[in-house]
C-alpha cells in the first residue's frame, strides 16, 4: 500500500514537473510562432555581379514551405551570415546591396528596411502556396562595391505581421532561408588583331614572287622595240590585302623612258588616247579590283592612258587608285603603253617605276 | 530562449551546418581579374614612304590622329619586323636604320625635336615641354631613313606620351603595317630608223603610195623646153639628220649626149641642157617646193627657183638632225640645139639617203 502511494506520488510528482514545465513554457512560447519551415529551392539570380554596378536585377527564386494568402516577405541582405536570427553586420552598398532605388515587380509593394541593406514586399493579391514555386524579380539594386561574398535572408510572414522585423529580429515568421551571393569583376576578354597589310606586285598571268620587270613593244628580227608604227602595251598585276579601317592607296613614283638625255614623253596629267607615231609613256588602271582607279589613272574616256612625272618624280609619288577600307586579295591591273615617233633617237629606253602601298589604319 | 526552428537549433552552432544552409545558390561572377585599362587607338595613323626598294633612303611620312585633348611631350615610333603588337618583343627590321634620320617637318603639334637618348637603330623619339594637344590630325616627316634590307613587310608601333622622354604609362597607341615591293624595271629599243622611197608620184607621205619610176619627156625640140618632175620621201631618226644624192649620167644615146648643166643656169631653149632642181619654178612651170613636216632642205645649187644644174654625185638635199616626213620634188628640165643628133636619150639616176646616226 505503501508503494502504491510512492508511485502515485511519482506520477503525481512527475504530471506536476510537467504541468509545472508546461506552465513555464508557455510564456516562452506565447510570444512565438514557430516556423513551418524552410523555403527550398531558394536562389538570387543577379543580373551584373559587377562590384558597385547599378541598376541590377535580383531576381528570387524560392518555393515556400507553407501556403499564405498575401504574405509579407522579408529580403534581408547581411555580410556575416546566412542563420536567421544571427546579427546581420551591413552597410549597404558596401559589403551588402543597396537597396535604396529598388523596385519590384509584379503586385508587390516594396519599402527598405535595415538603413536600405534589404526589402519588406507585401501584397494584396499574391498567394504562396505551399511546394509551388516563387519569383520576386527586384530591380535597380545597386551591388555592393566590396568584392566579397555576402548573404541574402528570406523570410515569409502572414499578411501584415512582418512589421519592422529584419532577419536578425525576424519576430514571428512563417518560412526562412539563407542564400550566399558574390560579387566578382567582370571576366575581360581581349584578342588584338594585328594591322596587316600585303602588297605584291606581279607579271599579268604569273603570281606573286615573280619579277614584275619587263620590256615593251614588238617583235621585229628578234629584238623587242617600238616604233611609229604602233602603239605598244603591256601589263602588270599587283594584288593587295589590308585590314587598314582607313583603307590603302597604292601610288606609282617613277620617270618615263629615257635614253641618256632623251626620252619618250610621258603622257601628261590628264588621260590621252594614244597614237601610233606619236611618241608617248603612260598607264592606267585597267582592272581596278577592289582598289578604286584615281583619276587621270582611270582610263580617262576608255582606254585612255596618262602619266604625270610632275607627281610621279615627287616625294611620295602619284596616287594612281584606293580602297575605301579593309580589303582581302585584291587583284588589279595596270596596262602600260608606249609608241615612239619617226624622230624619236634609236637606243634602249629603261625608266624604273616603284608601287607603293600605304594602310591608313 | 527564442525557438527559431528546431532544424535551425541544431545546426546553429555548427559551420558546416550553415554551409548546408547555403542551399542552392548561384555564385554570381566567376573568377577575380586584374582588368588591364588601355589608351585609346590613334585613328587614321599611317606611314608613307618615298622608296618601297630595301635598303633605299627613303623619307617617311608619320599621320595620326590625336583622339581627344590630352598632355603631350613625347611620340615614339618603333618600328618591328614581327609585328605591331605591343604586348610582344619588337625584332629589329635587318639593315633598318632611323637614328639618322632628320625630322625635316611637322605640322599639327609641333614643337617636337628627336630625342637622342631614346632614338635608335629601330626607334624614333620625338619630344617636347609637355603641353595640352588638341584633338586632330599632325603629321611628322623623317628623311634619311634607310629601309630593311629585304623586300616584305614592316611593321611601326605607335605610342604618345604626357611626359617628355616617353616614359611611363603610354596615352595612346596603335601599330601600322607597311609592305616592301621592290622595283619595276621597264625597258624597250628603239631601232635606228631611216625611211625612203622615190616615184614619179607619192601620195601623202606614205611610201606606200608610191608610183612610177620612168619618166617619158616625150619629142623634145629646140624651141622649147621639155620638163617633168619626181618626188622623193624621207624621214629618220638620225640624230644628226641625212644627205640626199643624185647619181646618173646626162640623157645620152650612143655616143650622143645632151649636156649637163655643171652649173646653175636658167632653161634656154636651142642650148643643150639637162638639169634639175627642188623646188617650184615659174620658168618652165615644174615642181613644187618641200612639204611635210619635216625640215629637209635643197642644197644650194638646186634650191633656185629656175635654175636647174646636174653634175653625178651632187647632194641635193639634207636635214641636219633626225627629220620627220619630207618630201622633196625633183624638178627635170631638158632643152636641145637645132643640131643635136637624133635619137632616143635616157638616163638612170639613182638617189642615195644616206643618215648620219
Amino acid at each position: 500500500m505503501k508503494i502504491i502511494f510512492h508511485r502515485l506520488a511519482r506520477g503525481i510528482y512527475i504530471a506536476a514537473a510537467i504541468a509545472v514545465g508546461a506552465v513555464a513554457l508557455v510564456p516562452a512560447l506565447e510570444g512565438t510562432v514557430f516556423a513551418n519551415g524552410q523555403v527550398t529551392t531558394r536562389s538570387i539570380e543577379m543580373s551584373d555581379s559587377s562590384p558597385g554596378t547599378t541598376s541590377v536585377t535580383y531576381k528570387v527564386t524560392f518555393t515556400p514551405a507553407t501556403t499564405i494568402t498575401n504574405p509579407d516577405v522579408i529580403i534581408d541582405f547581411c555580410s556575416n551570415s546566412p542563420i536567421i536570427g544571427d546579427s546581420c553586420t551591413a552597410t549597404a552598398g558596401t559589403d551588402v546591396p543597396n537597396m535604396s532605388s529598388a523596385s519590384a515587380g509584379g503586385s508587390w509593394t516594396l519599402s527598405t528596411i535595415g538603413s536600405n541593406r534589404g526589402v519588406k514586399l507585401t501584397t494584396s493579391t499574391v498567394t504562396f502556396t505551399n511546394g509551388t514555386p516563387v519569383t520576386i524579380t527586384l530591380t535597380g539594386v545597386t551591388n555592393p562595391s566590396n568584392t566579397a561574398s555576402f548573404y541574402g535572408r528570406i523570410l515569409t510572414y502572414t499578411t501584415g505581421t512582418a512589421g519592422s522585423a529584419t532577419s536578425a529580429a525576424p519576430g514571428s515568421y512563417s518560412d526562412y532561408g539563407g542564400i550566399a551571393l558574390s560579387t566578382a569583376h567582370s571576366v575581360t576578354i581581349t584578342a588584338k588583331v594585328m594591322e596587316t597589310l600585303s602588297f605584291c606586285v606581279y607579271p599579268d598571268s604569273f603570281s606573286c614572287g615573280t619579277s614584275p620587270d619587263f620590256t615593251i613593244g614588238h617583235t621585229v628580227g628578234g629584238t623587242t622595240i617600238i616604233d611609229s608604227s604602233a602603239v605598244d602595251t603591256s601589263l602588270t598585276d599587283f594584288s593587295l590585302s589590308t585590314n587598314a579601317s582607313g583603307g590603302a592607296t597604292v601610288r606609282l613614283k617613277g620617270d618615263t623612258l629615257k635614253f641618256g638625255t632623251n626620252s619618250i614623253p610621258a603622257a601628261g596629267a590628264s588621260a590621252i588616247t594614244f597614237t601610233a607615231g606619236t611618241a608617248d609613256f603612260g598607264v592606267r588602271v585597267s582592272t581596278a579590283g577592289s582598289c578604286t582607279a584615281t583619276s587621270p589613272y582611270d582610263g580617262g574616256s576608255g582606254t585612255q592612258y596618262a602619266f604625270n612625272t610632275t607627281n610621279t618624280t615627287s616625294t611620295y609619288g602619284d596616287g594612281i587608285c584606293s580602297t575605301a577600307g579593309a580589303v582581302s586579295s585584291s587583284v588589279s591591273k595596270l596596262t602600260w603603253a608606249a609608241t615612239a615617233a619617226n624622230t624619236t633617237p634609236a637606243g634602249v629606253y629603261t625608266s624604273t617605276e616603284e608601287l607603293i602601298a600605304t594602310g591608313t589604319f | 530562449m527564442k525557438r527559431v526552428g528546431s532544424q535551425v537549433r541544431s545546426v546553429r552552432s555548427s559551420r558546416l551546418a550553415r554551409l548546408l544552409l547555403v542551399v542552392p545558390c548561384i555564385l554570381a561572377g566567376l573568377l577575380l581579374f586584374f582588368t588591364p585599362v588601355y589608351g585609346a587607338e590613334l585613328p587614321q595613323r599611317s606611314v608613307l614612304i618615298s622608296d618601297d626598294n630595301a635598303s633605299a633612303i627613303a623619307t617617311y611620312l608619320l599621320t595620326f590622329t590625336i583622339p581627344s585633348s590630352e598632355t603631350l611631350g613625347s611620340i615614339k615610333l618603333q618600328f618591328c619586323s614581327n609585328d605591331p603588337l605591343f604586348s610582344d618583343p619588337c625584332m629589329v627590321p635587318a639593315g633598318f636604320n632611323i637614328s639618322a634620320a632628320t625630322l625635316s617637318a611637322q605640322a599639327g603639334e609641333t614643337g617636337f625635336s628627336i630625342y637622342g637618348p631614346g632614338t635608335n637603330t629601330n626607334t624614333m623619339i620625338l619630344s617636347r615641354v609637355p603641353s595640352v594637344a588638341l584633338a586632330g590630325g599632325v603629321t611628322y616627316t623623317f628623311t634619311n631613313v634607310t629601309n630593311p634590307s629585304s623586300a616584305g613587310s614592316l611593321y611601326a608601333r605607335l605610342e604618345t606620351f604626357a611626359t617628355n622622354d616617353a616614359s611611363g604609362a603610354d596615352t595612346d597607341s596603335g601599330g601600322i603595317a607597311l609592305s616592301f615591293n621592290g622595283q619595276i624595271n621597264i625597258s624597250t629599243t628603239v631601232p635606228p630608223f631611216l625611211l625612203f622611197c622615190g616615184g614619179v608620184t607619192i601620195g601623202g607621205f606614205d611610201c606606200n603610195n608610191a608610183s612610177g619610176n620612168y619618166i617619158n619627156f616625150g619629142n623634145v625640140s629646140s624651141n622649147a623646153t621639155s620638163s617633168a618632175q619626181s618626188q622623193l620621201l624621207t624621214t629618220t631618226n638620225a640624230a644628226n639628220g641625212y644627205t640626199i644624192t643624185v647619181f646618173g649620167p646626162t640623157m645620152t644615146s650612143g655616143n650622143n649626149i645632151i649636156s649637163a648643166l655643171v652649173a646653175s643656169d636658167v632653161a634656154r631653149p636651142g642650148t643643150a641642157q639637162f638639169g634639175l632642181n627642188l623646188v617650184a619654178n615659174a620658168t618652165p612651170t615644174v615642181g613644187t617646193d618641200p612639204v611635210g613636216p619635216g625640215h629637209a632642205v635643197p642644197l644650194a645649187n638646186y634650191a633656185q627657183p629656175d635654175f636647174f644644174r646636174f653634175q653625178s654625185g651632187d647632194a641635193i638635199a639634207s636635214a641636219s638632225t633626225s627629220d620627220d616626213y619630207r618630201k622633196l620634188t625633183a624638178s627635170y628640165i631638158i632643152d636641145i640645139t637645132s643640131n643635136q643628133p637624133a635619137g632616143v636619150y635616157a638616163s638612170t639616176l639613182t638617189y642615195i639617203c644616206l643618215a648620219n646616226f
